[in-house]
């Protein structure tokens, strides 16, 4: 059995979660500074990907990193750079659509910290770099692993504007979840049985890894109210 | 020395805030909801007034006018929470050496918390971290590390809040010996009378996120001026009063008492003040005894509509007794219009 797709799907999964966790993060942190009425509509706009349909995902992608599509067409003519049909294709998909979890997560951790720490910390002559970097981040640190472990489990199953912006090349753009249904369509149960059954060992541990951090993350927060 | 002018509009209300410290305990008295902590981050820099002036021992750190606008950092104030906002995640040495950066030179902080840990009964406890200790001692860190920059001004919201009645007094008694080191004025938040008492010298009372002017602690007491600053001040008995050619009526009460003055809109007097008797005297109401309990007896007036006297307790008498309560004329506090 080629494991290619396996790899392939670990890899796309793993840039895309460490994208979406310094992506996350910063819009979380950032959009608590701006005024009212922008911060709606910003989070909003962030958190759409969680809702739209990821073909809609897939196709506005199309519609702007395509060859056919202006931007697609100046990077492939300035710097011969293609950026669908090719294994890394699937980072932007899987992204987009694992951001809205981190963001939200990231966003639920950081408000749940006590401002009070902010305004005494900066009482005290502290940056904001020292209070985000040694305040507020380890204090939501077990909702940022959770927002974390959530994000990659996403991209890992990632499959409607993935197959849109990759395709199923074998050996070359094919993930699991692509895999799956090209062997479906192929007839092929047997092998279509094994690549479900890799899928749901890894889904399940990253779900009962979620849990684990967040009865951990739960202790923590209970202490520190103490 | 502070000189605060500031006027907010937050949640609803506005704050409109006006006082000036000495280097003294000034206590910002008041409800929930009055606007006193909005106050204090105001003057800490981590809220912004729409408009006014605060100057801290000369030095603007903020004018509306002048554009000037001194970030929290830099301010040099000390500001200490109900919770304590000890963080978390460090321990309480590191929670102190927090407060020395930027104030002492990298090398000499391990030295300066040692000091730290000595002088606020800390030693042997700077490995554990702040859910490890008892409410006591947390704030003790918390007072510790807001102080360990030396700031010119401390802003203690609610300090005793989150303790337990037992443990108070004696940490109130350390507070006193520290606020005295320190040396420079202190807001002290709070909407405890008896706090207010032990451990401050003027009072700024502040209503619905308006500032009062400032009082001593004994006019504040005992002498205040309006309805609603006896009721915060907590006499028990308050009612209106309607003046005429130096009487006034009580509806209330049905009383008819001489008065100093016809500007007076209404009368006050503490339970404790007062005492019951079988003959009239000048200020005195007639009623009936309603009940009695060890810390107090009611009564209620007979002349007067939908009110209960509070009364220190008096064993003479039982319930359904018909009997003068008395008031000294001193006692008797008479109050204006509202400013």
């Amino acid at each position: 059995m080629d494991l290619f797709p396996l790899i392939n799907s670990l890899r796309v999964a793993a840039i895309s979660t460490v994208l979406t966790f310094l992506l996350g993060i910063w819009a979380a942190n950032g959009i608590t500074r701006l005024p009212a009425w922008l911060k709606g509509a910003l989070d909003c706009i962030l958190t759409l990907p969680l809702v739209l349909p990821p073909t809609v995902v897939g196709f506005f992608l199309l519609k702007t990193i395509s060859p056919k599509a202006p931007l697609g067409a100046l990077l492939l003519e300035s710097f011969e750079l293609k950026l669908t049909m090719t294994w890394y294709s699937a980072i932007f998909a899987t992204t987009i659509v694992a951001f809205p979890l981190m963001y939200r997560t990231a966003r639920g951790a950081f408000e749940q910290l006590n401002p009070e720490w902010a305004a005494c910390a900066q009482t005290m002559g502290l940056s904001r770099r020292f209070i985000f970097w040694r305040i507020k981040m380890p204090n939501a640190k077990a909702g940022l692993l959770a927002g974390t472990v959530l994000s990659f489990a996403r991209a890992l199953g990632e499959y409607g504007a993935t197959a849109m912006v990759t395709g199923y090349i074998p050996g070359r753009t094919a993930t699991i979840a692509t895999t799956v249904y090209q062997l479906w369509r192929e007839g092929n149960d047997a092998l279509a049985f094994r690549w479900v059954a890799i899928d749901l060992v890894i889904s399940f541990s990253v779900l009962v890894a979620v849990n684990l951090l967040e009865k951990r993350g739960g202790g923590a927060r209970a202490g520190s109210a103490a | 020395m502070l000189e605060v002018r500031l006027e907010k509009r937050h949640a609803g209300f506005t704050l409109k805030v006006d006082f000036y410290a000495g280097n003294e305990v000034l206590a910002l008295l008041g409800a929930s909801g009055a606007g006193k902590t909005m106050t204090l981050q105001c003057i800490a820099g981590t809220a912004r007034p729409d408009r006014g002036r605060i100057v801290l021992d000369g030095r603007v750190l903020f004018d509306s006018e002048l554009r000037i606008d001194i970030p929290p950092q830099e301010r040099d104030v000390g500001l200490l929470f109900q919770n304590y906002a000890l963080f978390p995640n460090m321990t309480v040495r590191q929670n102190l050496q927090c407060g020395l950066v930027h104030a002492v030179p990298r090398k000499a902080r391990a030295a300066e918390v040692d000091q730290l840990l000595r002088s606020f009964c800390l030693t042997g406890l700077g490995d554990h971290y702040p859910h490890q200790l008892s409410g006591g001692q947390q704030q003790r860190v918390a007072l510790a590390r807001c102080l360990a920059r030396k700031p010119r001004l401390l802003l203690l919201d609610e300090p005793f809040a989150a303790l337990d009645s037992h443990l108070r007094w004696q940490l109130e008694q350390e507070l006193v010996d520290t606020l005295a080191d320190f040396g420079g004025t202190t807001l002290y938040v709070t909407h405890d009378r008896e706090e207010t008492r032990r451990l401050c010298h003027r009072v700024c009372v502040m209503r619905k996120g308006s500032s009062m002017p400032v009082v001593g602690v004994w006019d504040w007491y005992h002498k205040p001026a309006t309805q609603s600053a006896a009721l915060l001040a907590g006499f028990e008995n308050v009612a209106e009063a309607i003046p005429s050619n130096g009487v006034a009526y009580i509806p209330q009460w049905g009383a008819h008492w001489p008065c100093p003055r016809n500007a007076v809109v209404g009368v006050a007097f503490r339970a404790e003040q007062a005492r019951l008797s079988p003959v009239q005297e000048d200020l005195s109401i007639a009623c009936r005894i309603l009940r009695t309990s060890e810390q107090e007896t009611i009564c209620v007036p007979a002349g007067g509509v939908d009110a209960l006297l509070r009364i220190q307790p008096d064993a003479r008498f039982a319930p359904g007794d018909a009997v003068w309560c008395c008031i000294p004329a001193d006692s008797a506090v008479w109050l204006e219009q509202e400013g």
